[in-house]
């Protein structure tokens, strides 16, 4: 027999937290390994423990389902199935990019054939990251920003990122960390994340040298980290300002090491 | 426009009524349609035509045209008196300006065609004279009350005009406030507060807590009748709108638990004041929405009645989300749909006019406060 599949579920009202939980209870081949009550704590919890699938609410206090999708380092991110109560836009997003949903009031049935699909997924090796298709979905509520070519500039200290008709300079001294999802990188700049359509290799060569890859999907400004945890199996822990935390694999271990010095 | 003609023109066409414009050109033409029958009628019959007679036909009708202007001035200065008083003056005025003109024309053309005595022929002069400006008297009425006719119809008109515009306003501020209670009523029917709450008592349902979740179907069918068969235009007394507010306050309670605390300071004296049915409980909403929904931590929101003088004072308060510190984008606030607050200011309109205030402003609590004065019975203008 396979592991169970390891399920973290997230929602600010606790009758609907445990309705799920009794929900999901009833499946075989899961093992819910936490209850979140906010975005902030889910996103605290995928660094704590390696996570199959969560189940996540989009309407939260705090960061909504939607931020944490956006904010979660992609090398940690779960399948994600998302649960609502009534949002027609997301709904129509989730379905172009076969993001599972769930909507309330939720149906056993309907949570039985979710851990089905999640299971599927899972088990394709094509999928990435759980980040991938659920980020492709919020560009498409969103729409995608650009990078603008800047090959001329020398030693560029702003980063172009073409939103429609308008363009930020992002800082490249404001980027907290950057991590892809597919055909898309979202770059963390203190409370704001531009989901940008771009490839890694683009992006790594606009940016400045203490910038530096952490895991696979995971570049982080090494001027933000405050601090450093070791944790089992040669990965480690940073932390960042805003409560953010990265993990880092052991392959690139080498890369922080310079760090503690 | 007048942008073409010369300065002259233009200062003319500025200054002068179209009355007064009327008045000279009728009264121009009518001179010299004078000069062109006596020279039809007399010169060519009696073969005058040597330049003296000729000259002396258009002088005197210049004479003429020049008597006129006094005698106009002297109508519309009398204009306002008494008929008899006025004919009076008409046949006095008519008397002197003849016999000056007959007596001008007389002399002139005893100057100008050096003709002898012609004195013993003033009879003659005087009685046409008479009948010249007898005539130019009635021509004057003529126009002058069929002027007055024609601008009484126009008033008649405007006012008609008015009256159907004032039909057209009262026929579209009826469907603009069927038109809020349409929006109104899917505002109440909020389909997220319907399916999380369904979803909570589905929750109820598998944890077996029966009783709990018979009486959050009970609050939510009563909440749920109470927003369809409340007609939107009819008052509810403040006791009644208490009362859907606790029930949908009990669901959203049991949805939010410990996040959300509820304070309400209602004056007992303002119970029986009447208020627009349902008009808390959406405000109460947005705060929830906006203020509990956001902060992680929770919040309170605060709702307080007290009757005034001739004024009914409500006000709906919150703690804020606690994200921006209270910063709420005021002149959103009205205008937003997303907000609600445009629709419960579009049925306060239907109801009191300009008689009550709605304000928004940053609440103690840290939050957004909004407070509503509304006129009582006592001091409602119908």
């Amino acid at each position: 027999m396979t592991e169970p599949l390891r399920v973290l579920i997230v929602d600010d009202e606790p009758l609907a937290l445990e309705y799920m939980e009794r929900l999901l209870n009833a499946v075989d081949g899961i093992k819910i390994v936490g209850r979140c009550r906010s975005g902030r704590e889910a996103l605290l919890e995928l660094q704590k423990q390696p996570v199959d699938l969560m189940f996540l609410d989009i309407q939260m206090p705090g960061l909504n389902g939607l931020d944490v999708v956006k904010r979660c380092q992609s090398d940690v991110m779960p399948a994600v199935v998302f649960a609502t109560a009534y949002d027609e836009y997301a709904v129509r997003a989730f379905d172009a990019n076969a993001v599972d949903y769930l909507l309330k009031p939720f149906e056993g049935e309907r949570v039985l054939e979710a851990v089905a699909r999640a299971k599927d997924r899972l088990l394709s090796v094509a999928l990435q990251s759980g980040k991938e298709a659920a980020v492709a979905a919020i560009a498409g509520l969103q729409g995608g920003a650009e990078l603008l070519g800047s090959e001329v500039q020398e030693r560029p200290t702003r980063l172009p990122i073409k939103d429609g008709a308008h363009t930020h300079l992002v800082e490249l001294e404001s980027i907290d960390w950057i991590d892809a999802a597919g055909d898309y990188m979202c770059v963390h700049a203190g409370n704001e994340t531009y989901i940008l359509r771009s490839t890694m290799k683009e992006l790594e060569k606009k940016l400045s040298s203490e910038f530096v890859r952490i895991h696979r999907s995971t570049i982080v400004n090494l001027h933000k980290v405050r601090s450093v945890d070791a944790i089992p199996k040669g990965e480690c822990l940073l932390h960042l300002d805003n409560e953010v935390s990265l993990k880092v694999s052991r392959n690139y271990r080498s890369a922080v090491q310079e760090l503690m010095g | 426009m007048t942008s073409g003609l010369g300065p002259f023109t233009r200062f003319f066409s500025q200054t002068v009524s179209d009355s007064d414009r009327l008045f000279w050109l009728l009264n121009a033409g009518g001179w010299l349609s004078l000069s062109v029958v006596t020279y039809v009628s007399l010169s060519l019959p009696y073969n005058q035509l040597q330049f003296a007679y000729i000259a002396h036909n258009i002088l005197q009708s210049l004479l003429g045209f020049l008597l006129s202007i006094p005698l106009r001035q002297a109508f519309k200065s009398t204009w306002k008196w008494g008929a008899a008083t006025r004919l009076a003056i008409a046949i006095s005025l008519v008397l002197i300006v003849a016999t000056v003109w007959a007596i001008m024309r007389l002399q002139l053309l005893m100057v100008i065609a050096d003709e002898a005595d012609l004195w013993d022929d003033f009879g003659g002069f005087l009685f046409p004279s008479l009948f010249v400006f007898l005539a130019w008297v009635a021509l004057y009425h003529l126009v002058k009350y069929a002027q007055l006719l024609q601008s009484e119809r126009e008033s008649l008109l405007v006012l008609e005009a008015g009256r159907r515009q004032e039909a057209f306003k009262l026929v579209s501020a009826e469907s603009a406030a069927r038109e809020a209670q349409l929006k109104l009523l899917r505002y109440q029917l909020n389909p997220h507060f319907l399916f999380n709450t369904l979803n909570s008592i589905a929750s109820l349902v598998s944890a077996q807590r029966s009783d709990d979740a018979q009486s959050m179907i009970g609050e939510l069918s009563t909440f749920l009748r109470f927003s369809l068969e409340s007609d939107r235009n009819i008052t509810v007394p403040l006791r009644d709108e208490i009362e859907a507010l606790d029930l949908y306050l009990r669901i959203e309670q049991v949805r939010f638990s410990d996040r959300l605390v509820v304070e309400q300071k209602i004056d007992p004296r303002a119970l029986p004041e009447h208020v627009p049915s349902l008009l808390l409980q959406p405000l109460v909403e947005n705060a929830i929405k906006h203020a509990i929904g956001r902060a992680e931590a929770g919040g309170k929101i605060v709702v307080t009645a007290k009757l005034g003088h001739q004024e009914l004072a409500l006000s709906v308060e919150d703690s804020g989300s606690g994200q921006d510190g209270g910063k709420v984008e005021f002149d959103d606030l009205f205008e937003s749909p997303g907000f609600g607050l445009r629709s419960t200011v579009e049925r306060l309109e239907n109801l009191y006019g300009d008689a009550f205030s709605f304000n928004a402003a940053p609440s103690t609590l840290g939050g957004l406060k909004l407070a509503l004065h509304l006129p009582t019975r006592g001091g409602r203008r119908t």
